[in-house]
């Protein structure tokens, strides 16, 4: 099982909003069997990506900065951002590069 | 706690008649300092808060703002509903672009577990075309009162 580890910024649990919205559309797609979105507070990111091996796409609220992209790429992690699983605009496009990658694994 | 039971007819004033955030921000926190449910340094964590994580959301028909602060500030949950008599530059959640807007929903979160849920709904509310279409014609807090209550679960 692959992990999507989604993190937000404010604390306004945007995180769980945005993880709820992807995993819908993976079982949507039949891809929940493969891949599951899991929320955790951007202060963990770092380390969350460095240990756990199944994570194979950051989705922060904002755009990762270079200490965390150098940790994403070292650990072949797709960084993107949540706002299109919030806001609606672009969610299309954002589930299909989601399933992209996990349809990779 | 139900969404809607967070609207208050008092805490809704669409003409709020300021030329900043920083302005609102102090109008804001006063009428609900006022009506008890938020507390004293409610207004300075708004404006830190806002200032490193900004709450902009571009929706494909509105634009708007959710300042929020931590639960400690908030007495009582509560949504104050503003409408600005002039667009005010607001920044974007995440990346920080510069946006416009003169709606702003003041979120009063108190119990951390009700926010996924409470996130979702206004989402889901503000991505809907026909309600963004009668959110934006309500012109009194009676009635925009009554839609919101209505509309929103």
């Amino acid at each position: 099982m692959k992990t999507i580890l989604v993190c937000c910024g404010s604390g306004v649990a945007t995180s769980p909003q945005v993880a709820n919205k992807i995993n819908d559309n993976l079982s949507n797609k039949g891809l929940d069997g493969k891949a599951k979105a899991i929320p955790k507070p951007i202060e963990t990111a770092k380390s969350t990506v460095e240990n756990d091996p199944s994570i194979i796409i950051y989705v922060g609220i904002a755009p990762a900065d270079a200490e965390l992209q150098e940790v994403l790429d070292k650990n072949d992690v797709f960084g993107t951002v949540g706002l299109p699983w919030l806001t609606g605009m672009g969610e299309e496009e954002a589930n299909q590069k989601v399933e992209e990658i996990v349809n990779k694994y | 706690m139900l969404t809607s039971k967070m609207f208050c007819e008092d805490l809704i004033d669409l003409s709020i008649d300021v030329n900043d955030e920083q302005e609102l921000f102090d109008f804001v926190g006063m009428i609900t300092y006022k009506k008890g449910v938020s507390r004293l340094g409610y207004i300075s964590s708004l404006e830190k808060r806002e200032s490193a994580y900004p709450t902009g959301l571009q929706f494909p028909m509105i634009t708007l703002a959710l300042p929020h602060v931590d639960s400690k500030y908030v007495n009582k949950p509560f949504i104050f509903v503003g409408k600005t008599k002039k667009n005010l530059k607001i920044k974007q959640m995440g990346d920080s672009k510069d946006l416009k807007t003169n709606y702003f929903l003041f979120l009063g979160i108190k119990n951390g577990k009700d926010q996924p849920k409470l996130l979702a709904n206004l989402m889901q509310s503000f991505q809907n075309e026909n309600f963004v279409k009668e959110f934006v014609k309500q012109d009194s807090k009676c009635e925009m009162y009554s839609f919101l209550v209505k509309n929103i679960i």
